[in-house]
C-alpha cells in the first residue's frame, strides 16, 4: 500500500522535479564547461550561467546560491503541491478514505517529498564535485570539504519544504496568514545555514525546527476539515 | 435492529453559524437511507462528518458498532464512500486508478465484477479519468468503490450533474448493490424520484436538524395539502396539531398537514367552509411544502402512530 | 404485462404496482396462474427497491389476488371464493358510492356517468354472466 502511495506522488511531482534537475543539469554543464554552447543558450533564464566558471570550484562563484535559490523554489513547488492540491481538487477525501491511518498516508507525502527534494539538489553537488576531484579538469586544487557550505544548504532546504507544506496544509481565512509557517521557517533555516558551529548550533536548530514542524503538519491534518 | 450508522448529537459550528444541530442519525443495517435537505441544509457537512473528514464540534459517530474517533483500517476497508462529484486521480488512466484502488484492498478485491461493470457502460481501462463524461466517472467512481465488497456505501449526492440517462444507469447500479442482503446505503440527493425508487427511508435536515426519519412511504402519505373555498375572503386559521403551512389565495384557503385525521378534519369543519378538499402529495411537492414551512415549529416525524404527532404547533402559520 | 411507476404520482410506488396489478387481473391481461415477474426482476426492470416490490406483493397477496409458492415464484391466484357474495356486493357498493361522489362532484349527469361505465367496462375481462351478482 505505501509504495504505491509513494509512486503517485512521484508521479504527480514529476512536473516540479524534472525542470528542477534539468536547470541544474545546465548549470553543472556551464560549470564543468561540458555544456556550454547549451549554458550559453540559457544565459537569460539563470544568473549563473554567464561569465566565465570560477577556479575554486564551490569556494568561489556562486554554486551555493544557485543551489540554494533552485533547492528553495522546488522544496517550496513540491510542499504546496502535496499539501494544498488535494484538498482543492476534493481527491483528499478519496485518499483519507484508503484504509490507511491518515498519519502513514501524510508521513508518506513527507517522506517522499523530502526524499525526492534531497535526491535532486544532491545531483549537481554530486556531479560537479566529481567532475572537480577528477586531476586535469580545471587548475585549481580540490578537497571534498569544499562542499561543506553546500551540503548545508542542501541539508536545510527540506526545511523550506516542510514550512510550505504546512502553509499548503492549513486553511486560514486570508492568503498571507496561511504563508505564516513558510515565512516562520526562513529564520531556523538561515540560522542553521549560516551560524559557523554547524555541530554544536547549526544541526540541532535545524532537527528542532523540523520535528517541530512535522508535529505541526500531522496534527494539522488530523484535525483540520477538508 | 443493528445500526449501520448511529450519531449522537453530532453538532458542527463554522464560527458563530451552526451548520448541523444535534444531529442523531440512525440508519439500521440494510437499509437505504435517502438523506435530503435544501441546499446548505447541512448534508455535505453531515456526510464528511460520518467519515472522519470534518471534526464535529460536538458529539460522537458509530460506524458499523465502531466508534469513527478510532476506527481500525480492517473496518474502514468495509465502508465505501463517494464524495460529492467522485473525486478521483484525473491523470490516471481508469486500468490505473483500479490498479492504485486495488493495492489498498489486498484480499477483498472483485475485479471480475469490476471488469463486468467497466464492460457494461463500454468504458476502456486505457481512457483517461480525465475525459470521462460524468456519467462514465460516477460509475467508475462506484465500480471502485463496489470491488471491495463494502457492507455500507455513504454517497454524497451521487447523481448531480448526470443527465437523465447516466442517472438512470447509476440508480440501476445501486439497484443491483442493494440486493445482496445486509448492504446499507446511506446517499443524499436532490431529486426527489431517485430518492423514491431507491430508499427504504428518508430524512430530511432543515437548517441542520433532521425533521424526517421515517420509511419513504410514510412521508408521501403523510403529507396531505387542504384546500378550502369560502364565500368571500377566508378567515384566519386558527391552527392544528401537524400544520406545516397554511396561506390564503383570493377565496381559498390552502393548508398543508401532516397526518391529517379527525381532529383537524373537525377544526377545517368548524370554519364552515362551501366546500374542502384533502389530498396527498408527490414525494417532490410534499418536501417543498415542508421544507418552506415555518422552521421552528416543523412537525418531526418519526415512526409513531399517524393519530399521535409529536409535535403540535397551534399558534405558528406560514406567511400569507 | 407492462409495469410503470410514476415519480409525479401522489401514489408510493408499492400502491402503484398494487393499482397496476389489480387492473391487470380486471382487464384479464393477467390470467390466473400467469407467473408475476420475480421481485428482483421487476425491481431491476423498474429500478425501485427490491423492499418495495416486495411490500408491494406481499399487500396483493394479503387482497388474495396473487399466491407465493415458495421456491417457484408468485401467481395470479384464481377468482376469490372466501368471501360470500354478499360481502363482495358490499364492497362493491362501496367502490361504486365513492364513484359516484365524484360524478356528482364533476358536475356529471346520469345518463353521461352510464354511457361512460358502459363504454368502459368493454375494455374489461369478465367472469361469466351468471358468476355475476344479481
Amino acid at each position: 500500500m505505501v509504495p504505491t502511495l509513494v509512486r503517485k506522488e512521484l508521479r504527480e511531482t514529476l512536473a516540479f522535479v524534472a525542470p528542477a534537475l534539468a536547470l541544474y543539469l545546465v548549470y553543472v554543464g556551464h560549470l564543468t564547461g561540458m555544456a556550454r554552447p547549451l549554458a550559453r543558450a540559457l544565459a537569460g533564464l539563470l544568473p549563473g550561467l554567464s561569465g566565465m566558471p570560477p577556479d575554486l570550484p564551490f569556494i568561489q562563484g556562486d554554486f551555493n546560491s544557485t543551489l540554494l535559490y533552485i533547492g528553495a523554489a522546488l522544496g517550496i513547488a513540491l510542499g504546496f503541491r502535496q499539501s494544498a492540491w488535494e484538498p482543492s481538487q476534493r481527491t483528499a477525501l478519496y485518499l483519507l478514505h484508503l484504509p490507511l491511518p491518515r498519519r502513514t498516508i501524510v508521513l508518506t507525502k513527507l517522506l517522499t517529498g523530502v526524499g525526492l527534494l534531497l535526491a535532486c539538489t544532491l545531483t549537481p553537488i554530486g556531479l560537479y564535485g566529481l567532475w572537480a576531484a577528477t586531476p586535469r579538469t580545471h587548475p585549481g586544487p580540490f578537497e571534498w570539504s569544499m562542499t561543506g557550505d553546500a551540503l548545508r544548504v542542501w541539508a536545510v532546504l527540506p526545511l523550506v519544504y516542510l514550512g510550505a507544506f504546512a502553509s499548503g496544509l492549513r486553511p486560514a481565512r486570508w492568503f498571507g496568514s496561511r504563508l505564516l509557517p513558510l515565512a516562520a521557517v526562513a529564520l531556523p533555516a538561515t540560522a542553521a545555514a549560516v551560524v559557523p558551529w554547524w555541530w554544536s548550533v547549526g544541526l540541532p536548530i535545524l532537527a528542532l525546527a523540523t520535528a517541530a514542524l512535522t508535529v505541526f503538519i500531522l496534527r494539522e491534518a488530523e484535525t483540520r476539515d477538508y | 435492529m443493528t445500526l449501520a450508522i448511529a450519531t449522537d448529537r453530532l453538532t458542527k459550528d463554522y464560527g458563530a453559524r451552526r451548520v448541523v444541530d444535534g444531529l442523531n442519525l440512525r440508519v439500521p443495517t440494510g437499509c437505504v437511507y435517502g438523506f435530503l435537505g435544501r441546499n446548505g441544509a447541512g448534508k455535505s457537512t453531515t456526510i464528511k462528518m460520518l467519515l472522519g473528514m470534518v471534526r464535529p464540534t460536538f458529539g460522537r459517530v458509530e460506524l458499523l458498532g465502531h466508534d469513527l474517533a478510532a476506527l481500525p483500517p480492517s473496518v474502514r476497508e468495509r465502508i465505501a464512500y463517494l464524495a460529492e462529484g467522485q473525486p478521483l486521480y484525473g491523470w490516471m488512466t481508469v486500468a490505473e486508478a483500479s490498479r492504485f484502488a486495488r493495492a489498498f484492498h489486498p484480499g477483498r478485491w472483485d475485479g471480475r465484477k469490476l471488469d463486468q461493470i467497466l464492460d457494461h457502460f463500454e468504458i476502456p481501462g486505457r481512457a483517461k479519468v480525465r475525459r470521462l463524461s460524468n456519467g462514465q466517472r460516477a460509475n467508475v467512481a462506484l465500480a471502485l468503490a463496489i470491488a471491495p465488497d463494502p457492507d455500507l456505501l455513504i454517497l454524497d449526492d451521487p447523481t448531480l450533474g448526470l443527465d437523465t440517462v447516466a442517472r438512470h444507469d447509476f440508480l440501476l447500479s445501486l439497484i443491483h448493490l442493494v440486493q445482496r442482503e445486509g448492504r446499507t446505503i446511506l446517499f443524499s440527493s436532490h431529486i426527489l424520484a431517485d430518492v423514491e425508487r431507491v430508499a427504504d427511508r428518508i430524512g430530511v435536515l432543515v437548517d441542520g436538524v433532521l425533521r424526517v426519519d421515517c420509511p419513504t412511504d410514510r412521508f408521501k402519505e403523510a403529507v396531505s395539502r387542504v384546500v378550502l373555498e369560502f364565500p368571500g375572503k377566508p378567515p384566519a386559521f386558527p391552527g392544528c396539531a401537524g400544520l406545516v403551512q397554511a396561506w390564503e389565495v383570493g377565496r381559498r384557503l390552502e393548508l398543508v398537514v401532516v397526518d391529517f385525521g379527525d381532529d383537524q378534519r373537525r377544526v377545517v369543519e368548524s370554519l364552515a367552509p362551501l366546500s374542502w378538499d384533502a389530498a396527498s402529495m408527490s414525494l417532490e411537492d410534499a418536501f417543498v411544502a415542508y421544507t418552506r414551512g415555518p422552521r421552528r415549529s416543523l412537525p418531526v416525524f418519526d415512526d409513531g402512530p399517524p393519530e399521535a404527532p409529536s409535535t403540535a404547533t397551534s399558534a405558528d402559520r406560514g406567511a400569507a | 404485462m407492462q409495469y410503470e411507476i410514476s415519480g409525479a404520482s401522489r401514489l408510493p410506488i408499492y400502491r402503484q404496482l398494487v393499482e397496476q396489478v389489480r387492473e391487470g387481473i380486471a382487464r384479464g391481461d393477467l390470467k390466473p396462474q400467469d407467473q408475476l415477474p420475480s421481485v428482483r426482476q421487476m425491481s431491476r426492470d423498474l429500478v425501485v427497491n427490491p423492499n418495495t416490490v416486495a411490500r408491494a406483493y406481499t399487500e396483493l397477496e394479503r387482497e388474495g389476488l396473487v399466491a407465493n409458492r415458495p421456491g417457484r415464484g408468485v401467481f395470479v391466484a384464481e377468482p376469490r371464493a372466501d368471501l360470500t357474495k354478499d360481502a363482495r356486493r358490499k364492497r362493491l357498493i362501496e367502490t361504486i358510492d365513492r364513484l359516484l361522489t365524484e360524478a356528482v362532484n364533476l358536475g356529471f349527469s346520469e345518463e353521461e356517468v352510464a354511457r361512460l361505465v358502459a363504454a368502459r367496462s368493454r375494455q374489461f375481462h369478465w367472469n361469466t354472466p351468471n358468476s355475476a351478482p344479481k
